[in-house]
């Protein structure tokens, strides 16, 4: 360890298995170099990005080639110099880690330069626009009301664009740019002090890239893209006050872990969760090794933010457990079910083009054996280190679960790509533990170079993985035009110029049945409340008693409707928010020009895709 | 910085300052944003020296600075919430301001007290060193192209996405003048599902009650277009309008609302006079009569013409 984190931990001299393998072509790029390889790499991909813009979208061959090109040439000559350059100094790797973040992250942002794409940052923009024009927490936001009560991410923004007068989309870019770098450079510290190793820390960074979420829902500007940064700074913090000489640093740097634990707590739930888990993990794997003191100041840390996460929860966020009630009672009934031989309901990937299949099977199993490997050599090489030992049982088990979230639950792809954000941490140790190891075993060196370039073409194929099977999937790789009901894909400047029409002309929070194309942009530019699960309006090309009822029932006031609906499927599978039955054929266009001829049903926009409803201009539903 | 080792706190208060007058003052962004970007990172640079007193290597200095200029704003704004100090933008930058200035004190009372410090932590040098590869100019240069590179992509997506071809459209809409703010507040205030179901049910009154309504027209067809709007009431033929608009510019007109009868409005662009493009309506329905007495290409639209 090169002993940048000053630690007691760092002391320890390089061993034999931490020496690089044999140095490769890649060993010999300075990082200047390397940096210019991912700048033309952000450069490559982002010209795939306007080939899909010039009109072929994801279906364009040399748009997506462009793009893995650009991608290749970001990851290969950063993975080559991390997992094969014999001599590489903390610095080093540091500047490597922080092009290849940066790299990623202005992908994201040149995917939707002009801005928000991504339909959970329209939640934010709300909430931060409602925060600045009212100047209150906690403010009501339809489309996310859990956010409302984890403004963190907000109050940033808004203390930002106060400060600058920046607009909310370029201090949001700012915001979630700078907590990304942050997460990834903390995360990378504290894995230096657990590891004792610069270099392999550097390779479970790389690895850690391999979590799907990583590059999309982490660096987009949500409120757990925040959090994280905080996470990663509270373990830091955490292990200096307990390796710290100094009793005063040691004290010091409690102080910021507990101011840590404070804004990841207001920040974001699960987050928070993860890092009272994670406090206690280490806590208890420092006892069970033996080091009192690191266990006493990780328990102490551990109830800090238990009592803050109870304390949040009971008076200021109640409603955080009704959200996440039938996910979990979901996730338990699946695999219940499963476990007593019926269907665990989980949704089919067939959908998904095989080569992102294979690549995710192949990616599971490589990463799978790399767990086991590393926790064997974490039992018998680092059995008395608390963090090692920590991450070794918080690996094996989360991936375990992990797993069988993704095989035995409804929604299980989806919640195990997202939960893989922390999964990967311990994950990642294990598996960049393992690979050293692998690489520097005597029947390996013999081959050299050989085997070092089978690790880095490995490597970056696992990284890949997470790109191809994260987010935006596939069939929206690439900007391109519209496509319905698909998240960004859907995302045009004619919904946002009807978004802001809805705020300018009918004025905010009005209950609109939409499709799900449109529905994050009338919650972020409109300020309105559309509604969820409401294709049953859309299900008839009759205007019923029953529809009436229904509609009267829940309030709705607008009805939106798109002809695209009419002429194509969805690549998502459904049509509107919170649906979970796959139409086979679209919608025939009686099932939405039956409002036209509705009395008491006032036609008030229409643009000729996109038409607009007034159900209760008469003051209520009206009846057939 | 450790040379003259209160510059960096006399810099600190002098950006508080011209900062928090630049946002006061509204200033140009040209002045505003490096002002208000230091603004908003001294407090956590102050802080960060403040509470750890340590000489971090850079990066580490830097990080912590970043993630307590990130915690501050959160942990001020909920206290600010807690005295009932509205979160506005003078109270953000004032918030910014005194905790640099207290952050100023903090360190300078440190620095005074003579907290000892040791010398920057220094990489331990656990393994060898790194190569130098070449020229510090030549890599500077590099890492210079690869900046601009980056940078060059970044305006290359904005120019791009900004050029990107979508179909042209024009809109017309017809909307009641609706005041439901009060009841909307009352809504978002209370953060209730109940008071949210009152205030759609007061939303609905109010929508009934309208007596004025919004005709607008935008144009999104990416070129200048000429239009001609005409409006009926009971079936017959009340107004017109000739309206040229830009792209991107919009027409507006407030008229009278009512449900009582028939509102129909009918919208062309020229040179086709004959088949309107879009229409709205106000859901009321016209007798059999009138709507055979209405050119046939508009009887469809009216809401009665087809039983559902």
């Amino acid at each position: 360890m090169d002993g940048s984190l000053g630690s007691r931990a760092a002391v320890r001299r390089p061993s034999r298995a931490e020496r690089a393998p044999e140095a490769s072509v890649f060993s010999r790029v300075p990082i200047s170099v390397i940096a210019l390889s991912a700048a033309i790499g952000v450069l490559i991909s982002s010209m795939g990005y306007a080939d899909g813009r010039a009109g072929a979208g994801s279906s364009s061959g040399p748009g997506i080639a462009l793009y893995w090109l650009g991608q290749v040439l970001i990851l290969l000559p950063i993975a080559g110099r991390l997992i094969s350059r014999r001599q590489m100094s903390n610095g080093s790797t540091i500047t490597l880690l922080v092009i290849l973040t940066i790299a990623e992250y202005l992908l994201k942002v040149n995917y939707s330069p002009l801005g928000f794409g991504f339909n959970d940052e329209f939640l934010h923009w709300r909430g931060t626009t409602n925060m600045l024009e009212s100047g209150k927490l906690f403010e009501l936001n339809y489309g996310l009301p859990i956010g409302t009560h984890y403004p963190g991410i907000e109050e940033v923004t808004a203390a930002l664009i106060s400060a600058t007068g920046l607009s909310v989309f370029e201090a949001g870019l700012v915001v979630a740019g700078a907590a990304h770098l942050l997460y990834i450079l903390f995360l990378y510290l504290a894995f230096c002090v657990a590891i004792r190793s610069h270099r392999i820390a550097g390779i479970a960074i790389l690895l850690y890239y391999s979590a799907p979420a990583l590059t999309s829902f982490n660096s987009m500007f949500i409120y757990e893209t925040l959090a994280l940064a905080f996470f990663g700074m509270c373990i830091v913090a955490g292990l200096r006050s307990a390796i710290e000489k100094s009793p005063s640093d040691r004290r010091r740097w409690f102080i910021v872990a507990v101011l840590c634990i404070f804004a990841t707590v207001i920040t974001h739930h699960v987050t928070s969760y993860m890092l009272t888990a994670f406090l206690i993990l280490v806590a208890i794997a420092s006892r069970v090794t033996g080091s009192r003191n690191t266990a006493a100041r990780f328990g102490i840390l551990a109830t800090i933010s238990a009592l803050s996460v109870i304390g949040w929860i009971a008076f200021i966020a109640r409603d955080t457990i009704s959200y996440f009630s039938p996910t979990v009672v979901g996730m338990v009934a699946s695999l219940k079910n499963l476990t007593n031989g019926g269907s665990s309901g989980a949704t089919s990937t067939s959908s998904s083009p095989f080569g992102n299949l294979a690549l995710e099977i192949v990616g599971l199993l490589l990463i799978t054996v790399l767990i086991s490997i590393g926790a064997w050599q974490a039992w018998k090489r680092h059995r008395r280190h608390p963090w090692i030992m920590g991450m070794a049982i918080g690996g094996t088990l989360g991936w375990i679960a992990s797993l069988g979230i993704r095989l035995g639950t409804a929604d299980g792809q989806e919640l195990a790509g997202r939960a893989a954000t922390y999964i990967y941490i311990p994950v990642c140790v294990l598996a960049a533990l393992a690979l050293t190891r692998l690489v520097n075993s005597s029947p390996v060196r013999r081959f050299g170079s050989v085997v070092t370039a089978f690790v880095v073409a490995a490597v970056t194929a696992l990284v890949i993985d997470g790109l191809a099977n994260g987010w935006p999937p596939y069939w929206e790789r690439l900007p391109g035009p519209h496509l319905v009901a698909a998240f960004e894909a859907s995302v045009d400047p004619e919904e946002v110029d009807i978004s802001n029409w809805s705020l300018a002309e009918l004025g905010p929070g009005w209950r609109i049945a939409s499709d799900q194309g449109i529905y994050p942009v009338l919650i972020g530019y409109g300020g309105q409340d559309p509604l969820q699960q409401i294709s049953w309006l859309y299900a008839t090309d009759k205007w019923t008693t029953a529809l009436q009822g229904r509609a009267s029932g829940q309030n709705v006031q607008y009805v939106e409707t798109d002809t695209r609906l009419t002429k194509t499927l969805s690549p998502n599978g459904v049509y509107f928010p919170g649906d979970t039955t796959t139409p086979t054929k679209p919608l025939p266009l009686a099932n939405l020009t039956k409002f036209n001829h509705i009395q008491g049903v006032a036609r008030v926009y229409d643009d000729g895709t996109i038409t607009f409803y007034d159900l209760v201009s008469l003051g209520y539903v009206p009846k057939p | 910085m450790y040379r003259n080792r209160n510059l960096d706190i006399a810099i600190a208060a002098i950006v508080a300052i011209l900062g928090g007058l630049a946002a006061a003052k509204n200033m140009p962004g040209q002045v505003t944003i490096p002002l208000g970007t230091a603004l908003f990172f001294a407090p956590g640079y102050l802080w960060s020296e403040a509470i750890l007193s340590q000489r971090l290597p850079g990066i580490e200095r830097a990080m912590t600075t970043v993630g307590m200029a990130f915690i501050f704003p959160i942990l001020g704004g909920f206290l600010f919430y807690g005295l009932h100090i509205p979160l506005f933008k003078s109270s953000w930058v004032g918030l910014l301001v005194v905790l640099t200035l207290l952050g100023v004190v903090a360190v300078a009372i440190q620095r005074l007290r003579g907290v000892p410090v040791g010398p920057p932590q220094q990489p331990r040098r656990t393994q060898p060193p790194p190569r130098q590869g070449g020229p510090v100019v030549l890599h500077s240069f590099i890492f210079g192209l690869a900046a601009v590179v980056g940078i060059g992509a970044v305006a290359f997506s904005v120019k791009n996405a900004g050029a990107q071809k979508f179909p042209g459209y024009t809109a017309l809409s017809m909307t009641q003048v609706v005041d439901n703010a009060a009841a909307q507040n009352a809504a978002i205030l209370s953060n209730d599902p109940v008071a949210q179901d009152n205030a759609a049910r007061a939303a609905n009154d109010a929508q009934a009650k309208a007596t004025q309504a919004h005709l607008v027209v935008t144009n999104h067809q990416g070129v200048p277009e000429q239009y001609k709007l005409e409006f009926r009431q009971k079936g017959k033929l009340t107004n017109t309008w000739s309206i040229t608009l830009n792209d991107g510019q919009t027409w507006h007109k407030t008229i009278a609302w009512t449900t009582n009868y028939s509102m129909l409005a009918d919208l062309y662009r020229l040179p086709n006079t004959s088949t309107p493009i879009r229409y709205v309506h106000n859901g009321a329905c016209l007798s059999d009569t009138t709507i055979k007495a209405l050119p046939s290409v508009l009887k469809a639209e009216v809401p009665c013409s087809v039983k559902t």
